[in-house]
């Protein structure tokens, strides 16, 4: 009755959840016919290849490394090195980048390199007080990993946890609230892993040297809810909250909100409340790490055309194509869209030849026609306010299009622009169908643009003003040093005129000849100098 | 180019479902209307969508917009409506249409078209031809329970002819009781405004229910209203001037159907319940101390103006 009212007075409109049916097996990985594996990754890093063309590999042997160490790739199988070829990539699906191609060998595919060395001082599931030094070089080792955040903006971990450390972050949240329609793989992975979970959520702790850990979960995965409960008497450090499954909970922001009550602002990170948030999927990779010595080469990846969902394990750099056909999904790319990630908050990538990536959680093919398609056909804004009722950031969306419309920058971010997670939800209940998101993104970007440049603006300025000012003493101190050499020379000569009286010889005459000569030259030389400065 | 951007998947709300809901919404009082007023209002009512689809046909040709994407939103069917019902039943044809021509022109597409008008388009038509034309609204058909009973024939005479209709017109409760004390001891169910002002109250629940519209701006409107009329009627009995005040002229429809028009309303939910409350007021004032009978299109068209202002200062 309640429920029922508070609906009835709060007015949320909410994507259908379209998730997996429980307790769904996942399918084991599948191994294609050929790997591309990007040197390019989520941060926008390029890597460098440390393989040449038709070199044989081994399972986990470190394929690249870029400039941060731990952004690395490991070849997911044993095989050979076909070739180096410019490809787009889940991070670029635009523009190509250099991409390692990899044939798995025919005789044994999973002939693996030596693992990881492991430590002990992490596997267990206590607090373990570390030093700095052994902290230090825990990370460093960890750091061969490859780790990444698999939630989606594929942070390095290492380096998060590193932040961590160094932040005093005392509480870590474990994200499992997968709250976009379809997307499953992380309910499926706490389905099937529960322990392996909360033993990675201990090693997490123990890197961090946190106090605690919170795993954040939604209500529509009571099985995975219970298989965790079942596990958690033995991890006291551990508790689990369950959270209302609404759109967007897993988002950060929404995560820190649920456990400090308070909402972060745009500038604010979780780390200046003492939390760091870690998803679920990179949790169990950090397990596989420090208690296998595994380093990430594959990952859960939920499949879908809207209807059919499916988890399946996936090598990195399993081209989607492969993956598609296999679960028996077509993809068109004039009438289909293919989304990495889900459909509220996911990447078009339209080009199916793509290999996955670490953070890629979700593949689904939808119809174009379930889209907005263009930004001439949308009707106009009525303000009917159906986006006021569900933007999670408490912003005022039909002002911010307005503005948007406009280009009124300063009026925008009034408007708190920023503080846009774009999870899609005004775009997903707006009866005019306007493409909001897009909007939003597209001024963004100008802000930030213009923002750069009136920096780069500032930058020049100061850097012109201090040159007069350099230039003008540089002149001034020159002028004193010759003024003083004038001085010198006049001193000079009136002590040689002064000699020159006291002992006049014909040898004498002709030196003095040459000297004020030289002397004269010199002063022509220097006052000429001398003007050329001031035109200077 | 192809428009890539998140989100990929939307629900299945648009303008047209929106306005369809509205207009579900309405038919309760469109049979109540017609069972009361009979063949004048049926005719009225063609008269004012027949004029408002021609001329937003018109418009959206010259401006040349998406004419299929504009007339199938259905705005214009509940403008012509909303007039319909504002309107005399056996008003001249001319008043009608000179109603809509206002109200689709002055009220709507001068500003830019749909989602862009500061005024509310029905509003602006009614109010223009209520004072240009004073006489006409004098002049108020008698319902159904007066036993008035016209048939097509006589109503056609009226509206397109020009003929005289004084003998099939009655006082409205508002009007007669204009600048008296509120009449006590009413017998509502003699009163065609309380059939209506129920029917429009079920309809504006039933869009609350399905969401079409939200509970600020109604509930906003009737404590205003009651507020005000707690402050100007003190010393008549409370109960028959509340009653008196809700179940007659405007007073539900503007709530429910004329206020929410979300276009012209303020955009918070804080502004939506500020902008109501002023509404409500408004039309006290009007009503007590005005010189017309019923000041619900003023009052509208008053908080309207002050809508930036409210946007302006009640943000969240």
């Amino acid at each position: 009755m309640l429920t029922t009212l508070k609906r009835f007075f709060s007015p949320k409109t909410q994507p259908s959840d379209n998730k997996i049916a429980p307790l769904t097996p996942l399918l084991p990985p599948l191994l294609p016919s050929k790997l591309y594996l990007p040197l390019y990754n989520e941060r926008q890093l390029y890597l460098q290849a440390k393989v040449s063309i038709s070199q044989h590999i081994l399972k986990n042997q470190i394929i690249a490394e870029g400039i941060e160490p731990s952004a690395l790739l490991h070849s997911p199988v044993a095989g050979t090195v076909l070739d180096i070829i410019q490809h787009p990539s889940c991070s670029s699906p635009q523009k190509k980048v250099q991409t390692i191609v990899i044939q798995p060998s025919m005789e044994d595919p999973w002939k693996d390199e030596p693992t990881l060395p492991l430590n002990e001082e992490i596997i267990y599931s206590q607090l373990a007080l570390l030093s700095e030094k052994k902290l230090e070089i825990l990370h460093t080792q960890l750091e061969k990993s490859g780790i990444m955040g698999m939630g989606g903006a594929g942070f390095s971990t290492i380096e998060k946890i590193k932040i961590s450390h160094r932040k005093a972050v005392h509480t870590v949240l474990i994200n499992l609230c997968e709250c976009e329609p379809i997307i499953s793989c992380d309910q499926g992975l706490s389905e099937q892993q529960p322990e392996e979970i909360l033993m990675g959520t201990m090693s997490l702790l123990n890197c961090i040297q946190a106090k605690q850990a919170v795993i954040i979960i939604e209500d529509n995965k009571a099985i995975a809810i219970k298989k965790l409960q079942s596990y958690l008497q033995n991890y006291p450090h551990i508790t689990l909250k369950i959270v209302p499954n609404i759109y967007p909970s897993g988002h950060e922001k929404q995560l820190v909100s649920y456990i400090t009550n308070t909402t972060l602002t745009a500038e604010e990170k979780p780390y200046d409340l003492g939390y760091a948030v870690f998803n679920v999927a990179t949790c169990y990779a950090f397990y596989r790490a420090c208690h296998l010595g595994e380093p990430l080469t594959q990952r859960l990846i939920t499949i879908s055309n809207g209807e059919k969902n499916i988890n399946q394990w996936a090598l990195i750099g399993t081209p989607i194509i492969e993956l598609l056909d296999a679960q028996g999904i077509k993809y068109d790319s004039n009438n289909q869209n293919l989304i990495m990630g889900g459909p509220m908050n996911g990447l078009a990538l339209n080009n199916s030849h793509i290999g996955v990536a670490k953070n890629t959680n979700c593949l689904v093919v939808l119809p174009k026609n379930q889209t907005h398609t263009s930004l001439e056909k949308h009707s106009p804004c009525i303000r009917c306010g159906e986006c006021v009722a569900v933007c999670p950031s408490n912003l005022l969306p039909q002002q911010l299009f307005w503005y948007a419309q406009a280009q009124q920058n300063e009026k925008s971010e009034q408007y708190r622009l920023f503080d846009c997670i774009e999870c899609g939800n005004c775009a997903f209940v707006c009866p005019s169908k306007i493409p909001l998101v897009h909007y939003y993104r597209q001024q963004k970007k100008d802000i930030s643009e213009k923002k750069l440049e009136q920096y780069k603006i500032q930058i020049a300025k100061e850097r012109y003003e201090k040159r007069l000012i350099r230039l003008e003493e540089k002149r001034q101190k020159h002028q004193k040093m010759l003024e003083q050499k004038r001085l010198q020379a006049q001193q000079k000569l009136a002590q040689k005129n002064k000699q020159k009286a006291l002992q006049p010889t014909s040898e004498n005459s002709s030196q003095e000849a040459v000297s004020a000569a030289v002397a004269k030259a010199r002063a022509t030389a220097l006052s000429r100098k001398n003007k050329n400065q001031s035109k200077d | 180019m192809p428009f890539h951007s998140p989100p990929f998947i939307t629900n299945t709300n648009t303008i047209s479902v929106l306005m369809s809901k509205v207009l579900l919404a309405l038919i309760p009082a469109l049979l109540i209307w017609v069972y009361l007023y009979g063949a004048g209002s049926i005719i009225q009512f063609f008269l004012c969508v027949i004029t408002c689809y021609s001329i937003e046909l018109l418009i959206l040709k010259i401006r040349g917009k998406a004419i299929r994407l504009f007339l199938q939103d259905g705005t214009a069917m509940i403008t012509a409506l909303l007039l319909a019902f504002c309107l005399p039943p056996l008003a001249p044809w001319w008043l009608s249409v000179c109603a809509c021509i206002f109200a689709m022109l002055l009220g709507k597409h001068v500003y830019g078209g749909l989602g862009q008008n500061i005024f509310n388009p029905a509003m602006i038509g009614y109010a223009i031809v209520l004072i240009s034309f004073p006489a006409e609204f004098a002049v108020w058909q008698g319902s159904f329970l007066n036993d008035i009973n016209i048939d097509f024939k006589q109503a056609f005479g009226v509206v397109f002819l020009q003929q005289e209709a004084f003998s099939y017109s009655s006082a409205t409760l508002l009007s007669e009781s204009r600048g008296q004390a509120i009449p006590t001891n009413i017998n509502w169910l003699e009163q065609p405004s309380f059939y209506l002002s129920i029917s429009f109250l079920i309809g504006g629940l039933f869009m609350l229910l399905l969401r079409v519209i939200q509970w600020h701006i109604p509930v906003g409107v009737i404590i205003g209203l009651c507020l005000m009329v707690f402050l100007a009627h003190s010393n008549e009995t409370l109960l028959d001037s509340l009653s008196f005040h809700l179940f007659t002229g405007a007073t539900m429809i503007g709530a429910f159907f004329i206020a929410t028009d979300p276009v012209s309303a303020a955009t918070s939910n804080k502004g939506k319940f500020c902008y109501a409350l002023m509404i409500g007021v408004l039309v006290i004032i009007i009503r007590t101390w005005g010189n017309f009978p019923d000041g619900f299109a003023f009052a509208v068209l008053l908080a309207n103006l002050s809508v930036p202002i409210i946007d302006r200062y009640l943000k969240q």
